[in-house]
């Protein structure tokens, strides 16, 4: 037999991933509790666990590393060695290092850095060097030996038939023996039993097999039975390690023949979800119930009389109603905690206070919330990009928030919270603001806003940064600001159903707020009708809607239509003149007007009517057709009838006159 | 009438690709496994039951191997059955702790799944 132990391998990284995670967690914790033995020794059990697995798993490159990491915190849990900023930083260095080698180790990355100069460094940092590294395969016979081991053995007690009047106890003899032996099994013979009448209640008629397990000698057992020995059969055999033990074991320390056998394994996919088997039972109660619910349905159906009608209706309903839980639980499979998501920033701000000399708290919390896995993957750059940019733009230096009278040192926050059917992710500082008159400025000169405009409001103003290739930072720095930033933030939370919004205030902070849809395969949305076409626009950008009065509709410079809705002037947007249908209603005030609102935009739509309000599968058109502009996806009625769904954000920028995107 | 049982393993170690392998490798050599992830929870399960051999890791949160194996010794159901400890070369003198506390033998990973029966097969009565 030969196991192939790269069928484990897969199952080493996902454990190094939350290994390499706790490493660097706890470093960072350590700076703050140097002191702490709790934090080392994990710290500790951390590298040890990588060095032992890479070992075992077949990464010797990793193992060696790693036992050099290994040897030096070794001694700093020992006092031997005493942890300095200095110190910490070769940590962290050689932590990254680590990360880099189990890239390579996956594949995704072709070459890591070479690690030689690190490993003397880390070395050099250990007292009396380190030991050498572990061997990458094992000796074949070295590499483990027995101490003792217990033995096992089969014993006959036959107490002679005169012991109870010598006034010995047999039992007293045998709980005596319990203590020398583990008894693993006894049987009592009770061949010698005579008949109730021949019954003498003070002979000793009973005998026992036992079988036990003792480090004992087979003669220190049978000093228990010393006192009854001379008149009883006592005999005790040691059990032999016959070959018999676990019959693989035979075939495995037999030659390799030609004919070798590979126990193959399914080897596990490369994108592994851990999901609570809680969460799985749930799942699987419910797909019981959804049998049932077959069955009576079927029942209904059979034979059907309108008399079975309330039982078909009641059975349908039923259905329904497992069918939406077993969505929402399925759903929930694949929501995995924001956590995931926030964990690389504790290191990223160290790492940025440092190195700029600015100080910074980060402070998070819903870390908890549950979010879709794709929708983690999707927010993971821009969420790094706008933490960077608060850190690096948003808040100021040392001297200066001290110069402002505000607390030297800075703060972060990355909050989650759940909304409704909506995820809210918010990255605030505590630092200089938005600059309001620059911003004004750049967009006259990239002409979004024409130069002789009146001034807009401070939301559109602000709404201008996440406008493509715009940025205001002064010079750019390695951190942030290659003016390709919030354009790309704002793309990428669109590709998954989000919004972006900000608010600031000039001196106080900013605040970045994004908002995202439990999950991207279903939308909650709204449908409404255009002639004969249906469109269906997600609810979560739908404010309110309303029949207007036709005094309420204007013409802007003869050629904008606006319409007043209780005093706030808003776009009129006809739906059919930008999809080039044919409308039922011309007229505003004889059709409907859908105030939508997206990244502080807001419109009126002009639609015939609104149909109703359900849950659509969205089907992607970009995969099977093109990029439509205004359009997010396409999805399938309850009546069979296509439905396109609308993109909010882009219909509202269309509008507004702006290009739909860069390209 | 004797009644003859697979004979049953626990594993105790916080790794989980190492269980696996541990646990593979004994299973395809007709082994029963259980497994514990440190050794407090491993005391929990030999609290109800009993195994015929116990492999445990040595560092582990919670509670470490030599712990376990010393409040193992302590308990009467668990003082003969063989327990094979799983250490790393640069924890030689760990070995000694480690025969001190009770244990039966120890084996150094990496090894090679073959090299981990042979050492069973001399620490597990038949």
């Amino acid at each position: 037999m030969n196991i192939d132990i790269s069928a484990f391998q897969q199952a080493f990284f996902d454990e190094a991933a939350d290994l390499i995670a706790d490493f660097e967690t706890n470093l960072l914790s350590l700076e703050d509790h140097p002191d702490s033995e709790e934090l080392l020794n994990t710290i500790f059990r951390c590298a040890h666990s990588i060095k032992g697995g890479s070992a075992t798993f077949g990464f010797p490159a990793i193992a060696k590393f790693t036992h050099s990491l290994e040897t030096l915190l070794d001694q700093v849990r020992d006092h031997k060695v005493i942890l300095t900023p200095e110190l910490t930083a070769l940590l962290f260095e050689a932590l990254d290092q680590v990360r880099q080698l189990f890239a390579v180790a996956k594949g995704e990355a072709a070459d890591a850095a070479d690690d030689a100069d690190l490993i003397r460094r880390l070395e050099s940092a250990a007292v009396g060097g380190v030991a050498a590294a572990v061997p990458a395969k094992a000796k074949p016979d070295e590499g483990w030996g027995v101490w003792s081991v217990a033995k096992r053995y089969r014993m006959h007690i036959a107490p002679g038939a005169d012991v109870l009047r010598k006034g010995a106890d047999p039992m007293l003899l045998l709980s005596g023996l319990a203590d020398e032996a583990d008894i693993l099994s006894i049987r009592c013979d009770e061949s010698r039993l005579p008949t109730l009448e021949a019954l003498d209640p003070e002979t000793c008629y009973l005998a026992w097999d036992l079988e036990l397990v003792s480090d004992r000698e087979p003669g220190a057992l049978l000093e228990a039975f010393d006192f009854i020995a001379e008149e009883s059969e006592i005999t005790i055999v040691e059990i032999e390690a016959e070959a018999q033990a676990p019959t693989a074991v035979e075939a495995a320390s037999g030659p390799r023949s030609s004919g070798e056998q590979t126990v193959a394994v399914a080897k596990p996919e490369a994108a592994t979800l851990r999901v609570s088997a809680d969460k799985l039972d749930r799942l699987i109660n419910l797909v019981g119930e959804m049998v049932i619910n077959q069955s009576m349905l079927s029942e209904a159906t059979q034979n059907f009389t309108t008399a079975k009608l309330p039982r078909l209706l009641e059975a349908v309903a039923s259905m329904e109603r497992a069918s939406r839980e077993l969505q929402e639980r399925a759903m929930a499979i694949r929501l995995v905690p924001i956590r995931q998501a926030f964990a690389r920033f504790p290191r990223l701000v160290r790492d940025f206070a440092a190195s700029s000399g600015k100080q910074i708290e980060l402070k998070t919390s819903g870390d908890e919330t549950e979010l879709d896995r794709t929708m983690i993957e999707a927010i993971a750059d821009p969420l790094m990009h706008l933490v960077r940019n608060s850190m690096d733009h948003g808040l100021e230096t040392t001297e200066e928030r001290i110069a402002a009278g505000k607390p030297a040192e800075g703060s972060l926050w990355l909050r989650a919270l759940q909304e409704g059917g909506n995820i809210i992710i918010e990255v605030a500082d505590d630092g200089r603001g938005l600059d309001r008159d620059r911003i004004l400025k750049k967009a006259r000169e990239r002409g979004l806003l024409a130069g002789d405009a009146p001034e807009p409001s401070n939301d559109t103003i602000y709404a201008y940064i996440f406008e493509p290739g715009f940025s205001t930072a002064a010079e750019v720095t390695d951190i942030s600001g290659r003016g390709v930033g919030m354009d790309i933030v704002r793309r990428s939370l669109q590709a998954v159903n989000g919004a972006i919004g900000l608010t600031t205030t000039p001196g106080q902070g900013t605040c970045i707020r994004i908002r995202l849809p439990l999950t991207m395969a279903i939308l909650e949305g709204l449908s409404l009708s255009v002639g004969n076409e249906v469109y269906v626009v997600a609810l979560t950008s739908i404010v309110e809607s309303i029949q207007p009065r036709s005094q309420d509709v204007h013409l802007l410079s003869g050629r904008d239509e606006v319409v007043s809705v209780r005093g706030e002037v808003l776009p009129l947007v006809r739906l059919h003149a930008i999809f080039g249908s044919e409308p039922n209603v011309t007229d505003p005030s004889q059709g409907l007007l859908v105030i939508l609102e997206n990244d502080g935009r807001k419109a009126a739509l002009l639609v015939d009517e609104l149909i109703g309000q359900s849950q659509v599968v969205i089907k992607s058109i970009e995969a099977n057709h093109r990029k439509v502009d205004g359009i997010a996806g396409a999805t399938i009625l309850g009546d069979g009838r296509v439905a396109l769904i609308l993109d909010v954000s882009q219909l509202l920028r269309m509008n507004a006159g702006l290009t739909a995107s860069a390209a | 009438m004797e009644v003859s049982l697979s004979k049953t393993v626990l594993v105790v170690d916080d790794s989980a690709s190492m269980r696996q392998m541990v646990a593979f490798t004994l299973k395809s050599a007709g082994l029963v496994v259980i497994e514990s992830t440190n050794g407090q929870e491993a005391l929990a399960k030999l609290s109800t039951g009993r195994v015929d051999l116990i492999i445990t890791d040595l560092n582990m949160p919670v509670m470490d191997g030599l712990t376990f194996i010393r409040q193992a010794r302590g308990k009467p159901n668990l003082r003969f059955t063989p327990i094979l400890m799983l250490t790393t070369e640069s924890q030689e003198s760990r070995k000694m702790e480690g025969k001190a506390a009770g244990a039966t033998g120890w084996i150094v990973k990496p090894f090679q799944p073959e090299q981990l029966l042979k050492v069973i097969q001399k620490v597990m009565p038949a």
